[in-house]
């Protein structure tokens, strides 16, 4: 916990905070409070917009101006967590969807850089398999599912495969694209210093491209949760997606909208650590 | 008489393209030496800036031969450029993510030589030299553009090298920061006794830095003339630019370079 304070390093920024106030006019103090009171009305109105629509899905449904049985409602969604974790349901099914997004997240960020590390270190390679790459990515990836399936099995694999599948390609892409985008002047003031190509890409390169791997990061989070779901789709017999396909078939859509509701949340958390990661890095 | 640092003999360089062939350079000859500061002048794609990477090495003629320090560089070099050069553009491409230090000490760490407590003294030194030694923990962008400038050229000064190649280092700055950069930069090359060729575009610069100037044809670019600049009587550039003669040496300068624009 202790390790976790000191990443996000609260204290500090507290203590730094009050420190420059003390050197503040009062204009200044005054332009400092309205920005904050600026920010505290956007989240406000944030919130309202979540509570309001709960507020009236609940509302709406209990009067009879929507159907319960097709829009489902919080109260019925909330019942349906309470069956669900009542029987330990739920949190295999929440574990085993993030279970397999984060394995795809990881290994297709990881597979997509070093990809981009060959592309970029050899030009020849990247002009033979520029075409390749760019079909590659034009295609939509659903359509491997079924050869997938039959390679590697209907289960977790397929699902992994399937997210990674949609996440590498457009990592490639960016990275490189990034790699190829530092300036050309930079590569010859190394050079100038007699710099050896792996020194360039360790101390140039990499650390150049940095702010566009946040970025990666960033759009991975998104294509990985769509690649799970859609390999749970394909195959599971598990997970939020398959609650969501299963909900769907015998129209149960209390099951399909609480499973949403909790995609959601469990996107946004990767999305808010892979955030801070970057706050942290800009530092 | 001077040593020689530098020595073009008639340097031809056709470029290569799809399109077909260009002559870019055409019976290029002059020399440099020791301690001198010379520009190089002339129209846009005279090809000054390819005089400067064939110094380096980035380039190699289609003929004639380059002497650096009295030997010929060879395209056996090609791989690594030449290690007697260093070379300041017109951005400071200073890290982002290292501080003032280490973007200082670069090259020294490339070379492998951050054990070398000379080199490292070297590159201290100069910053205390040129004010910059508290913001040695500083990330660039805590510093102001002039100062940035001079981190650069003291990154370039911190290996050593027996000529600097000036690629326009000024004209990416606003005028006024211009004119101070200039004085720093000058001021930094004679004390350190640097032998320096700048390329710019800007006359009244070349004059106020230059001891001589050095005019191209268009392309394909051969040196029309040579500008010797007698103003060491003005201690700075700065004022320089404002004596009398340095308006007669610009006019000298100007129409060279008017002629050739007429002609094209």
């Amino acid at each position: 916990m202790k390790k976790i304070l000191k990443f996000f390093n609260f204290k500090e920024k507290i203590r730094k905070k009050k420190q420059i106030k003390l050197n503040y006019s009062k204009e200044h103090l005054k332009f400092l409070k309205k920005n904050k009171t600026n920010k505290l009305i956007t989240h406000s109105i944030r919130i309202l917009i979540l509570v309001a629509i709960f507020g009236f899905w609940e509302l709406f449904t209990r009067v009879g101006i929507l159907d319960p049985f097709f829009v489902s409602s919080p109260s019925r969604m909330i019942e349906t967590i309470k069956s669900l974790n009542s029987t330990g349901e739920l949190f295999t099914h929440i574990s085993i969807t993030l279970y397999e997004t984060v394995i795809g997240f990881v290994l297709a960020t990881g597979i997509g850089y070093l990809f981009a590390v060959l592309l970029w270190w050899s030009e020849k390679l990247r002009n033979v398999l520029d075409p390749y790459i760019v079909v590659l990515n034009s295609l939509p990836k659903i359509a491997l599912g079924p050869i997938i399936i039959i390679w590697v099995g209907a289960g977790t694999k397929a699902i992994i495969v399937m997210c990674i599948l949609i996440c590498v390609i457009i990592t490639t892409l960016s990275i490189l694209g990034s790699f190829l985008s530092c300036d050309k002047d930079k590569i010859l003031l190394m050079k100038s210093m007699n710099a050896r190509k792996h020194q360039i890409f360790f101390k140039l390169i990499i650390p150049n491209s940095m702010p566009d791997f946040i970025s990666v990061l960033k759009i991975n989070v998104g294509m990985s949760w769509v690649g799970t779901i859609m390999g749970e789709y394909l195959v599971s017999k598990a997970g939020l997606g398959y609650l969501i396909v299963y909900g769907g078939t015998v129209f149960k859509l209390d099951l399909v909208m609480t499973s949403t509701v909790i995609l959601c949340f469990l996107a946004g958390l990767m999305y808010f650590i892979v955030s801070r990661i970057e706050a942290h890095f800009k530092k | 008489m001077k040593k020689e640092i530098l020595k073009f003999e008639n340097i031809n360089l056709i470029y290569h393209t799809n399109q077909g062939e260009t002559l870019a350079l055409k019976d290029v000859n002059f020399s440099v030496y020791d301690g001198e500061f010379i520009a190089i002048v002339g129209p846009s794609g005279c090809g000054k800036t390819t005089i400067l990477s064939l110094i380096s090495g980035i380039l190699t003629p289609t003929s004639g031969k380059i002497y650096i320090d009295g030997e010929e560089t060879r395209k056996a070099q090609k791989k690594n450029l030449n290690s007697n050069i260093g070379y300041m553009f017109q951005k400071d491409h200073l890290f982002e993510w290292r501080n003032i230090w280490k973007n200082v000490t670069l090259g020294i760490e490339l070379q492998k030589k951050k054990k070398d407590e000379n080199l490292l003294k070297t590159a201290d030194n100069l910053l205390n030299k040129y004010g910059l030694s508290q913001f040695k923990n500083s990330k660039p962008s805590e510093l102001s553009g002039g100062m940035r400038q001079r981190a650069a050229l003291i990154r370039t000064l911190a290996l050593n090298p027996k000529l600097l190649l000036l690629d326009e280092p000024f004209s990416a700055l606003d005028f006024q920061t211009r004119l101070n950069v200039c004085d720093n930069v000058y001021e930094i090359i004679k004390n350190e006794k640097k032998t320096a060729i700048l390329v710019t575009h800007d006359i009244s610069e070349a004059v106020s830095l230059a001891d001589r100037v050095i005019i191209l044809s268009t392309r394909p670019g051969t040196v029309k003339k040579e500008v010797e600049i007698h103003l060491e009587k003005y201690k700075t550039p700065l004022k320089k630019r404002e004596s009398k003669e340095s308006h007669d040496y610009f006019d000298e300068i100007w129409k060279e370079l008017v002629i050739y624009d007429k002609k094209e």
